[in-house]
């Protein structure tokens, strides 16, 4: 030690020419060592992961986009402003909805207020109108982004998550308990379980989960990356990034038409594999059996994309042929699994598991339709929107949004477009999707496009209680009405129909007397602007009306928002998880603002419509009908 | 004048181009420097009495001024995502000559009388 200092003193003596020069000499040496310390701290904190959450870690072979991005900037970018980034995030104030440390919330019995120290959020509960709030649970991660944020507390049982119970509906700038942002039997308050996030949701939700289950529903889960990140379709980039550090290698690759071994690109994959891809995930699937689930939970999955299937699990899909010992045992230990997921026929019905629909379609016999042939995962496309309309727009395409999506393949329809569609060419009814893929999938409080393309039959209306394409658009007509034209049109077989069948509109029935499935489709379908051109917009004010006080919250919600897309309603505010007395209230006020400043006079109602000359609905007809609502509970698994 | 169309400007300013502004930025650098030193070597041969400049040194270090952003300028032109074109490779070929063309001049420098 003396030596050091001799040593140091010698060579201040050296560095210095008198004793103020040599003073400033040792200030600087002291000042730089505390920089480094601090800065070593600091290093040294932020390298210390939090115990209270699960973890990014080094899993094999898994790099995290921040390796890619060096190389592949543009696609970085792109997938950067997607929303498969912000999946899952760690809580921030920026990843986290606004303003959510002012939050003070009460739901089923329990109060909750929200606070922020520095960065961090923390939630505080207890017993509705009793005393002090609990201890504080920290806010340790919010999955989803652009349409429902919903975040997550630390539960002190390891790296277990707890939901906090309400959501942020982003386009409403609203906060609404989580059971009424699904589609779920007004009795059932509580959605997700402790550990629900470890246990399910990161199964899907970030990239190569491990949710390592340790003991009582204790959890030390580990990702490779939060969110849906590159790896996440491209496997894992280690062997890549190091294979091609050698440039000579890269430029082999660049000018030949040879791929990459090291990763895997869906986009140069056949339609099975491609689909496969997106299909780890935006698929119903279950695990072969209990040592395949074990095997995920601990290592993650062992499919990779470009695989042929799922590895431990498999895409359920109710009416294939395969894994029909697995799906057996599904329906003697999971009842419900099925309806919950699908129509009767075994078309899916519910949001984000569109591989389903995409594997059940015709057109993906054929081995090359796949989820890109849409759909983009970067901006590759010539003329491709900017990179925010692509997020918000479903990743498409260039004019994916149109019957170009179709005409790729079908490319003789288009010299014949009106024979085929029998509607002048400009008219919703010749759009190929409206017919082929209509909105008959449901999730995150909204209709969605079914991705199984098929054509519209009354039969499936009747059969399975699917809404058919052709009675989402002409709401006013009846089944009878469609039947008898894709009879005359497609030679489709007169189907046996009742009398209500034949003198009430199907949208009308569907409305008032369907299970909560089918009324959600018709109230969100009520808004749709195509369907309101086709069948007119003044009957549908009293149904949306109405609907407003249904049990669901989720179809309170799509008739309140149906109801704003009416003329006079743009601006009507309703709360859809309000209480049942309160719902009857702001259904009254809307019903008087309609009849009194907003309903035409002389407006004709057709009688399939159940709407009398006054604007009233035909009270017999009415009662009946509601009188015979299928009451059995809807609970759409998203 | 007429605007440049969205696709043009983003073949340079899009994000996934960063390469290629790096190319670019790296061609007009060295295009500049180089015609520096093109000019220095020139002043140097005027000034200093009993020195002249080998052929084959003219030429390293006229090429080099071509080659070197020349190579920047053409691998930016095509790029693999963070890869310059064909065209960097170039860049070494210039690199080579310009330090044969310098190295040369110092040597000679250091020999006269």
């Amino acid at each position: 030690m003396s030596l050091l200092i001799i040593s140091v003193g010698e060579i201040v003596r050296k560095l210095s020419r008198s004793w103020w020069q040599g003073l400033f000499v040792i200030a600087a040496v002291a000042a730089a060592s505390v920089l480094t310390l601090i800065s070593l701290y600091g290093f040294r904190r932020e390298a210390i992961s939090p115990e209270n959450r699960p973890i990014q870690s080094r899993i094999a072979g898994y790099v995290s986009s921040n390796a890619c991005g060096a190389c592949h900037p543009g696609n970085y970018a792109s997938w950067h402003a997607s929303f498969h980034r912000t999946m899952t995030q760690v809580a921030t104030p920026a990843s986290l909805p606004p303003e959510m440390d002012k939050l003070e919330l009460a739901f089923n019995g329990r109060e909750y207020k929200a606070e922020r120290r520095g960065d961090k959020f923390f939630v505080r509960t207890r017993a509705e109108g009793s005393g002090n709030y609990g201890e504080p649970q920290q806010v340790v991660l919010v999955t989803g982004s652009h349409t429902l944020q919903v975040p997550w507390l630390e539960t002190g049982e390891g790296r277990t998550l707890q939901q906090f119970p309400f959501g942020y509906i982003v386009a409403e700038k609203m906060w609404a308990p989580m059971s009424q942002t699904f589609l779920l039997p007004p009795n059932v308050k509580e959605y997700y379980y402790v550990g629900a996030w470890n246990g399910a949701c990161m199964d899907c939700h970030v990239t190569q989960g491990q949710s390592r289950f340790v003991a009582d529903n204790k959890w030390d889960s580990q990702v490779a990356e939060f969110g849906i990140a590159c790896e996440a379709c491209h496997s894992e980039g280690r062997e890549h990034i190091e294979r091609n550090r050698n440039p000579i290698r890269r430029f082999k690759i660049h000018l030949t038409t040879k791929s990459d071994p090291t990763v895997t690109n869906p986009a140069s994959l056949k339609g099975p594999e491609s689909g496969l891809a997106c299909g780890q995930c935006h698929s119903v699937w279950a695990f072969n059996d209990m040592t395949d689930k074990i095997d995920f939970n601990r290592h993650g999955a062992a499919f990779r994309p470009g695989a042929r299937n799922l590895a431990q699990r498999f895409v359920v899909q109710p009416n294939a042929p395969d894994h029909r010992e697995q799906k057996d045992f599904i329906h003697r230990t999971e009842p419900d699994f099925f309806h919950n997921r699908f129509w009767g026929d075994g078309m899916i019905r519910v949001t984000g598991r569109e591989f389903n629909g995409v594997q059940g379609s015709p057109c993906f016999r054929g081995g090359e339709f796949s989820c890109i042939s849409c759909h983009e995962m970067h901006l590759d496309s010539p003329g491709q929107a900017d990179v925010k309309t692509w997020a918000r727009t479903g990743q498409l395409k260039p004019k994916m949004d149109s019957d170009a999506a179709c005409l790729q393949c079908h490319k003789d329809l288009s010299a014949r477009l009106v024979a085929h569609t029998h509607h002048s060419a400009d008219s919703s009814g010749s759009r190929c999707y409206n017919c082929h893929m209509p909105r008959t999938t449901f999730g995150l409080l909204h209709a969605m496009r079914s991705h199984q393309v098929s054509s519209p039959t009354v039969q499936e209306s009747l059969a399975y209680g699917r809404p058919n394409a052709c009675n989402l658009c002409h709401l006013d007509q009846t089944l009878a009405w469609a039947a008898q034209n894709l009879h005359a049109w497609y030679n489709q077989p007169m189907p046996e129909l009742s009398q209500d069948d034949r003198t009430i509109a199907a949208a009308v029935q569907w409305i008032l007397k369907g299970d909560a499935g089918q009324r959600v489709l018709i109230a969100w379908g009520m808004g749709w602007e195509s369907a309101q051109k086709t069948a007119g917009r003044d009957w549908l004010y009293p149904y949306l009306i109405y609907t407003m006080t249904d049990t669901y919250a989720a179809v309170r919600f799509d008739a309140w928002k149906s109801l704003q897309t009416l003329p006079g309603f743009s601006d009507f505010r309703f709360n859809f998880t309000a209480p049942e007395s309160s719902l009857s209230e702001s259904a009254k006020r809307a019903y008087e603002k309609w009849l009194r400043e907003v309903r035409k006079v002389n407006a004709v109602y057709r009688s399939e419509t159940a709407i009398d000359s006054d604007g009233r609905f035909q009270q017999d007809v009415f009662q009946r009908l509601r009188s015979e609502r299928d009451e059995k509970p809807i609970f759409l698994a998203e | 004048m007429r605007r440049p169309s969205k696709r043009a400007l983003g073949w340079y300013v899009d994000v996934g181009n960063e390469t290629r502004r790096l190319m670019f930025t790296l061609a007009h650098a060295h295009g500049t420097l180089l015609a520096l030193v093109n000019i220095v070597v020139g002043l140097t041969v005027r000034i200093l009495d009993r020195f002249a400049l080998r052929s084959s040194v003219s030429f390293a270090l006229i090429w080099a001024a071509i080659l070197l952003p020349g190579g920047f300028f053409l691998g930016g032109i095509v790029i693999y995502d963070g890869d310059p074109g064909l065209g960097v490779w170039l860049v070494p070929v210039g690199a080579a000559l310009l330090f044969y063309s310098i190295t040369r001049i110092a040597i000679d420098l250091s020999r006269r009388k």
